[in-house]
């Protein structure tokens, strides 16, 4: 079990990782997509698009190699609640949006795919927030 | 004994504390550095970056009324059969790579005009499909084509008029 809750951390602090770099490399871009869910008023799409990825990166790197690993795993959860439901919002509101989760610039995609994707994702984030806050059994092996 | 050096909360607030430096560095390290706040400039300066990369030329939502008012083009909607029957650009023509429209793109690319400007449309600034379908209908050799920058959105914030219905074409 302790063997699976470390391959958890690694895979949910991955996707993050994942997901922020191509959104760290182009703002400008990002800020387009952010701005398209029409759910943040216009002041914040900017820092949002600037900060957010930079979030995604070091929580995803801190839970990877399991430093400050409770903050980042409360973090990054509260995230992908937050992404599903933007996603939801969009998808509901019948918006015609391309996800920018992961790659920017994706080719059309399909929300419904991007949301069961999400909804996987935060299953995962909350098998690993629960590792976090386990109480390690006497004599157990200490992986994260 | 805790093995944990720092409650919940000050993990949280160390890593949100280290995001914000780490994005104000990054940003001020850029050569052309996003603005923190938008104002009218940057917005558009965003604007002209996102066409960059679509590689087609675009205009602007008032453009494009000057345009559909002197029957200088023909219009072209993106977006799926569904949302263009829900309103579209009176006399667009529906053509969209989506695979639930029930025609290849060969099909509904012979309705248009090869010797007249298209102006492609989809939602807004951000959607992903006038962009698609125009390196689509280039590749058919169609070359007389532009992207409606705002899509329908700009268009209605120009107060361009709307139609509902399957009825569309007006080559």
């Amino acid at each position: 079990m302790n063997a699976l809750r470390f391959l958890a951390r690694i895979v949910f602090g991955g996707v993050f990782i994942a997901a922020s770099l191509s959104k760290i490399a182009d703002p400008a871009l990002f800020a387009q997509y952010v701005d398209a869910y029409r759910i943040l008023p216009a002041i914040l799409v900017n820092p949002t698009a600037l900060i957010l990825p930079w979030v995604e990166l070091l929580c995803g790197a801190a839970l990877a190699v399991g430093v400050l690993g409770r903050g980042a795993a409360m973090i990054l959860n509260i995230l992908a609640v937050g992404f599903l439901a933007a996603l939801g919002h969009a998808w509901w509101h019948g918006l015609d949006i391309s996800c920018g989760c992961f790659t920017l610039g994706e080719k059309g995609g399909s929300l419904s795919l991007s949301l069961l994707r999400d909804a996987g994702v935060l299953a995962l984030g909350l098998f690993v927030l629960s590792g976090q806050f386990r109480r390690p059994r006497r004599g157990g092996l200490l992986l994260d | 004994m805790s093995r944990h050096r720092f409650g919940v909360g000050t993990e949280a607030f160390l890593l949100l504390a280290l995001s914000l430096v780490a994005a104000i560095a990054a940003n001020g390290l850029r050569p052309s550095p996003l603005p923190w706040w938008r104002d009218g400039g940057a917005a558009a300066m965003e604007k002209s970056l996102f066409l960059a990369k679509a590689g087609t030329p675009s205009l602007k939502a008032e453009e494009a009324l000057q345009l559909w008012n002197a029957r200088e083009a023909v219009f072209v909607d993106a977006r799926s059969p569904a949302m263009f029957v829900a309103g579209h650009i009176p006399g667009a023509v529906n053509v969209t790579l989506d695979p639930m429209a029930g025609e290849d793109i060969l099909t509904q690319a012979d309705r248009l005009p090869k010797d007249r400007r298209l102006v492609i449309y989809c939602d807004n600034l951000a959607c992903p499909k006038s962009k698609d379908l125009a390196e689509a209908l280039k590749q058919l050799g169609f070359t007389n084509l532009m992207v409606l920058l705002d899509g329908l959105e700009g268009w209605q914030a120009v107060s361009g008029p709307l139609d509902m219905g399957d009825k569309g074409g007006r080559p």
